[in-house]
């Protein structure tokens, strides 16, 4: 391995100093003369029409600016989906809604002088529904003859059916088949900032620059002109720094309504969402239905492998359909099989809007499927990460269904050891601990595979503009977005690496789509490894001018010459031999031949290189109530080279405790006689606390993946993968059941326990 | 902002009293971490808010000679936990305390809040159910001493009249052996609301057997409830593992769990069960007990 | 509205509050102390902890009214020209920030701690910090800034 001066090592991150002082700026602190506040008028009703608006009484209070409904908005029909051009799911969605399909749709909105008097005018819109019925299950909203929640839909948002090799067959000849259900719950971001934006018309065009907190600007400016029916041109986005996203912040929440507000009151209005309308009306992961059957012989050889994806929506397509691509790319990723089914049905209903979440549909498919293959292993009494062993992909083999790249590098072999080893897995398997009471002891791992973009599936542009300063410092213009993951750091230290100059020499710009390139954005855990390619060929070309130059200063062949934190070197020994700032210097000052230095590329990756990792769980049950401790929680991972070690740690670490929530705690509820959400705020959304984590080892395996710019992988989603199916399966373990949902609150333990006991012929 | 008619701050007990005579529809505002956020949940507009703040007769812990300990309504949970003379006499007030919300809220949500809220679900609550603590209520017409057990009417309703105010809790002197223990179940471990609270408290003669015994629980009815059943069954006995398992079958006698979309009746029956028998269990042996 | 008088990190500040106004507005708004996050308005996140007299309180569930006679600390009153306290370094150092809007009001229950327990253990920082919630969960990471910060604090003291 080369050795690096920048990448590779931990360097603080470059945003760290403004946000331990208060310094950031978020979108929510910011004020301009004459702002107004607008607030969100949000159907009552899970499914009605809007017959009658009135908003006399509201425009007459003083203090309010404007109240909007449907007519007096663009009528363009448009997907939330945050993804790149072409649009990939259903043009479902208006600004505001006359047939509304969840508790939330946006009906109205008003601008007024304080967010008190907006709301007070919230109350004072009379609207008229026709309460229509309303269907909170794919179950519910695909029998028949129920009502079309989009016209022409039939309720389907999408459909796929694929087969390879012959299925029903090796089901027949398999020694055993293993069928099971699953369900996974609706979760959602819980961003701490909540979605929030500043939008400001010039008054001399009708511009409008829009301050968002969102992961993709790029994409949020093409979607947003397109929905006010705008020229691109006519929007300027800007991101500001983002209170995390988590895939949240993906696509416009919104953004369109802020930006007709602040048109139709021409001065600067802010658009900030309560906690409530957070968690009650933004975005969810899919809660999933889950069939899956698997033929397997004695000796653990799995034959076919078959999944029933049933995905539930919500009220409109957003990512939609997208979200069943992404667990069908990685259904034979990890456990290759000749004979396979993929089914998906991604079913619109009444509840809230699902779309992209960190993850993307894998946290869901990895519970579902590694808890089938415990029940697997269970039935053929195979050790379950012997049957995982036996049947996982190897280096070198051949992917031959789902999307086909190569793999470059794979380090699951490894994973497996290092948590195997860590967790103490063949100890505790041989003698496991003795019950404690009513506390039992179990064990559970889970694997997982995750790709580093989306391509080949969409669009999978990052560009990144390189300035090199008169000093050799470098200023980075970039499309690729800082959402609390550390993107701008790890870019920083990328082009730093490449340009051989210390980190803090590079200033990094990003997310303002006036200045800086066009990039996909913040999520499929794609920006290191996509638009980090674009950010090292654009600091070589800066490179190689300087080299031109500095071999001219010092009168030595480029070729013999390199650059090291800020130095030209010798290449073959090392030597210190000039100072890139006066090579800079005469670049640009030169008499005659003084030129600037930039230069901007343009990436499209050509593969997609693949993450893996194993976590293990140990955990006690309590049977008396269900509850249950995570004794110990291994999760071990391979995303390539690391950039910067401690960053990446904190995502290993963050992502592991996200997962834990969405394996143990986190659920919307949703009230089937109203379709309302129950529980709307922090205290019972229950993301972890402080109090809540579970004991940690994380630990990466580094491998060089060939197709990155410096041997990374995708790392942001991951480590939100595993986790949870660890512990459910360990929880399963401990008990000897299977429980087929998540998450595994103690409750739903418990009843899981009281049911096998009346199985059982028990008490 | 807060939809607050009047934020009155009366600076004696006497000017609070005469304001709440002249307003009996004002919210006394203590710590304000159950009012403030019941006024954005509710909606409640034009609320007429008296602050407590500058009452010192309302504040500080301290064990009178008859070894009674009178809690000021305004304590803290933070003060209730950090206070040597509740550690002494009922240790299980620490754990409530500490148990409560997160430190944040812990430092202003108040004792005396906590019990006029009548939140079925209040941390202090069981505890001071199964001391048989005695609220002394003052209004302009003269002192009220109101046993607990008897001051709450319904969810979020209690008999505190519209022109009182808490004075102070107080805990009755401890006999010689006792001991107790507040077990709170609920998803998570921090910022989190019971699914059901327990608390058992004990007093045992030389010989082991229970002279006097206490188990109460919260969220387990409308209001905080105490399980005399279980109680009378376990009085005079020294009690065995079977005799807890029956104590805590007989706590659910006592109750009356509802379904809701935190939990289930029948999971709710089933802690009720468990935490019962676990924290009498608990609270007998701090008293010495030996099972 | 009431008149009052706070010290805010240290300086005082006299004005006017309504009535129904939070301390979390007052700062925001009329102090420009952006530092202090608005996450949830009713105690739940703890993004919006200030120290009120040195204990971390949820400035959105505190009226500002009562803020009077009181000494307030925000997130921008712990660097003094702009030189960071040993917590806010160790927060970098430890790699204890992610998306930051969480830090502020970790930073400040971390900061009270480490006044009335400058040994704090793993523990106890835990108990601490409960209040703060971090959707990013840098929770290990800012354990070890915390750990870290009182080591520095306690070799600055002992010389």
């Amino acid at each position: 391995m080369t050795q690096h001066s920048v990448v590779g090592v931990s360097a603080p991150r470059i945003d760290a100093y403004d946000k331990v002082t208060g310094r950031a700026v978020y979108v929510g602190d910011m004020k301009f003369p004459h702002m107004l506040q607008g607030k969100v008028l949000r159907s009552p009703y899970a499914h009605a029409l809007v017959k009658r608006i009135d908003t006399s009484k509201a425009l007459a209070l003083p203090g309010v600016r404007c109240v909007l409904t449907s007519k007096d908005v663009p009528d363009i029909p448009f997907t939330l989906c945050g993804h790149p051009l072409p649009f990939d799911t259903p043009l479902d969605a208006r600004i505001f809604a006359t047939h509304v399909r969840y508790v939330g749709d946006p009906v109205a909105a008003v601008a007024a002088e304080t967010r008190e008097i907006a709301e007070k005018a919230l109350g004072l819109i009379e609207v008229e529904y026709e309460e229509l019925p309303f269907y909170l299950t794919p179950q519910e909203a695909l029998a028949e003859g129920a009502m079309e929640i989009h016209e022409g839909s039939g309720n389907l948002c999408g459909e796929t059916d694929l087969a390879f090799g012959d299925v029903d067959q090796a089901l027949k000849d398999a020694d055993y088949v293993v069928e099971d259900e699953y369900d996974s719950p609706i979760v959602t971001h819980a961003q701490i900032e909540p979605h929030v934006s500043i939008v400001i018309p010039d008054p001399k065009d009708g511009r409008l620059t829009v301050y968002a907190s969102t992961q993709c600007p790029s994409i949020m400016r093409e979607r947003l002109a397109y929905i006010l029916g705008l020229d691109r041109r006519k929007i300027h986005l800007i991101k500001m720094t983002v209170g995390g996203g988590f895939g949240g912040k993906q696509e416009p929440v919104y953004e369109q309504i802020n930006c007709v507000l602040a048109q139709a009151c021409g001065c600067p209005v802010m658009l900030e969402l309560t906690r409530e309308e957070n968690l009650a009306c933004t975005r969810t992961r899919h809660t999933t239905h889950y069939k899956i059957r698997t033929g397997v012989n004695k000796d653990g050889t799995i034959v076919a492998r078959e999944i029933d994806i049933e995905q539930n929506t919500g009220a409109y397509a957003s990512h939609g359909h997208n979200v069943f691509f992404n667990q069908f790319g990685q259904f034979d990723s990890l456990y290759p099989c000749p004979n396979m089914r993929v089914r998906g049905r991604t079913v619109y209903t009444n509840i809230l809007i699902a779309a992209a979440m960190r993850g993307y549909g894998i946290p869901q498919y990895c519970i579902a499927n590694e808890s089938h293959l415990d029940h697997v292993a269970q039935v053929i009494g195979m050790d379950p990460l012997t049957l995982r062993q036996k049947n996982l992909y190897q280096l070198g083999q051949e992917r031959k269904y789902a999307p086909p790249h190569s793999v470059g590098s794979c380090g699951l072999p490894q994973v497996i050891e290092e948590g195997r080893r860590r967790i103490g897995y063949d100890e505790f398997r041989k003698a496991p601990p003795q019950d404690e009471g009513p506390i039992k002891y179990g064990i559970g791992v889970a694997l997982s595979s995750y790709n580093s973009c989306v391509y080949s599936h969409s669009v999978e542009l990052s560009a990144a503009r390189i300035l090199v300063q008169d000093d050799a410092s470098a200023t980075l213009f970039l499309g690729c977005t800082e959402i609390g993951q550390g993107a701008d750091t790890a870019m920083a230290q990328i082009a730093a690496e490449t340009l051989g100059i210390p980190l803090d020499w590079v200033t990094v710009k990003e997310g303002d789509t006036d200045l800086c390139p066009f990039d996909a954005g913040a999520y499929a855990s794609r920006q290191t490894y996509v638009t980090g390619n674009a950010v090292k060929q654009a600091a070589l070309k800066c490179k190689a001018q300087m080299l031109d130059r500095a071999a001219k200063l010092l009168e030595r062949p480029a070729a013999e010459l390199d650059t090291r934190l800020g130095k030209v070197i010798d290449k073959a020994t090392g030597e210190e031999i000039g100072d890139l700032r006066k090579v800079a210097e005469d670049m640009v000052y030169h008499l005659t031949e003084g030129n600037t230095c930039c230069h901007e590329v343009g990436y499209i990756p050509t593969t997609n290189a693949l993450n893996y990792a194993a976590t293990f769980a140990i955990v006690g049950v309590d049977t008396e109530t269900g509850q249950y401790e995570v004794k110990k929680l291994v999760t071990c991972m391979d995303c390539g080279t690391l950039i910067n070690p401690q960053a990446a740690m904190g995502q290993l670490t963050g992502g592991t405790i996200m997962c834990f929530g969405f394996g143990t705690m986190e659920q919307i509820l949703i009230d089937p006689k109203t379709g309302r959400v129950h529980n709307d705020t922090l205290l019972d959304y229950k993301i972890p606390t402080f109090a809540d984590l579970p004991p940690i080892d994380a630990h990466f395996i580094e491998t060089v993946e060939p197709s990155s710019a410096y041997g990374n992988k995708s790392l942001g989603e991951p480590p939100n993968v595993t986790p949870a199916a660890a512990i459910h399966n360990a929880v399963c373990n401990a008990l000897g059941i299977q429980i087929p949902s998540n998450p595994l609150t103690p409750e739903r333990v418990y009843l899981a326990i009281a049911e096998n006991k009346k199985k059982q012929g028990g008490v | 902002m807060y939809s607050v008619s009047e934020l009155y701050i009366p600076q004696t007990l006497g000017e609070a009293l005469a304001y709440l005579s002249e307003h009996p529809d004002t919210r006394p505002l203590a710590g304000g971490t159950d009012v403030l956020v019941q006024m954005r949940a509710k909606r409640l507009e034009d609320v007429r808010l008296m602050s407590l703040e500058k009452l010192p007769e309302l504040t500080g812990i301290r064990c009178r000679e008859d070894g009674v300990v009178e809690i000021g309504a305004l304590t803290t949970f933070t003060q209730l936990a950090a206070s040597e003379t509740v550690a002494q006499r009922a240790p299980m007030l620490r754990t409530a305390a500490l148990a409560m919300g997160g430190p944040q809220i812990q430092n202003r949500a108040t004792i005396g809040g906590n019990v006029c809220n009548g939140a079925t679900s209040a941390d202090s609550a069981p505890g001071l159910f199964a001391l048989d603590a005695v609220l002394v209520l003052q209004s302009a017409a003269g002192e009220r001493r109101v046993p607990i057990t008897e001051f709450y009417s319904g969810p979020g309703r209690v008999k505190r009249d519209p022109k009182e105010l808490l004075l102070h809790i107080e805990l009755p002197a401890a006999a010689p052996r006792h001991g107790d223990c507040y077990l709170k179940f609920s998803t998570r471990k921090a910022m989190d609301l019971a699914l059901i609270g327990c608390a058992a408290a004990c007093e045992i003669g030389e010989d082991g057997a229970v002279s006097k015994a206490a188990i109460a629980l919260g969220v387990a009815a409308p209001t905080p409830i105490r399980a005399s059943e279980a109680e009378a069954f376990l009085t005079g006995r020294k009690p065995g593992l079977e005799d807890l398992e029956e104590a805590g079958r007989l706590a659910l006698q006592s109750a009356s769990p509802r379904s809701s979309w935190r939990a289930s009746k029948e999971y709710r029956e089933q802690l009720i069960r468990t935490l019962a028998k676990r924290a009498f269990r608990a609270a007998y042996e701090s008293a010495g007990g030996v099972l | 509205m009431h008149t009052i008088q706070m010290t805010v990190n240290g300086s005082l500040w006299t004005g006017q509050v309504e009535d129904g106004e939070t301390l979390l507005e007052t700062l925001r708004t009329r102090l420009g102390l952006t530092g202090t996050k608005r996450g949830c308005e009713v105690g739940e996140c703890g993004a919006c902890t200030v120290l009120i007299d040195g204990v971390p309180t949820t400035s959105c569930l505190y009226l500002a009214t009562l803020a009077d006679g009181k000494s307030i600390t925000t997130i921008e009153g712990l660097s003094v020209d702009g030189k960071l306290s040993p917590l806010q370094q160790a927060f970098i150092d430890a790699g204890a920030v992610q998306c930051g809007f969480c830090t502020p009001g970790m930073i400040l229950s971390a900061h009270a701690l480490l006044q009335r327990d400058p040994h704090p253990t793993k523990e106890t920082i835990k108990t601490a910090l409960s209040g703060n919630m971090c959707r990013c969960a840098t929770y290990e990471q800012v354990t070890e800034a915390v750990q870290r910060a009182a080591e520095v604090i306690a070799a600055h003291v002992g010389t």
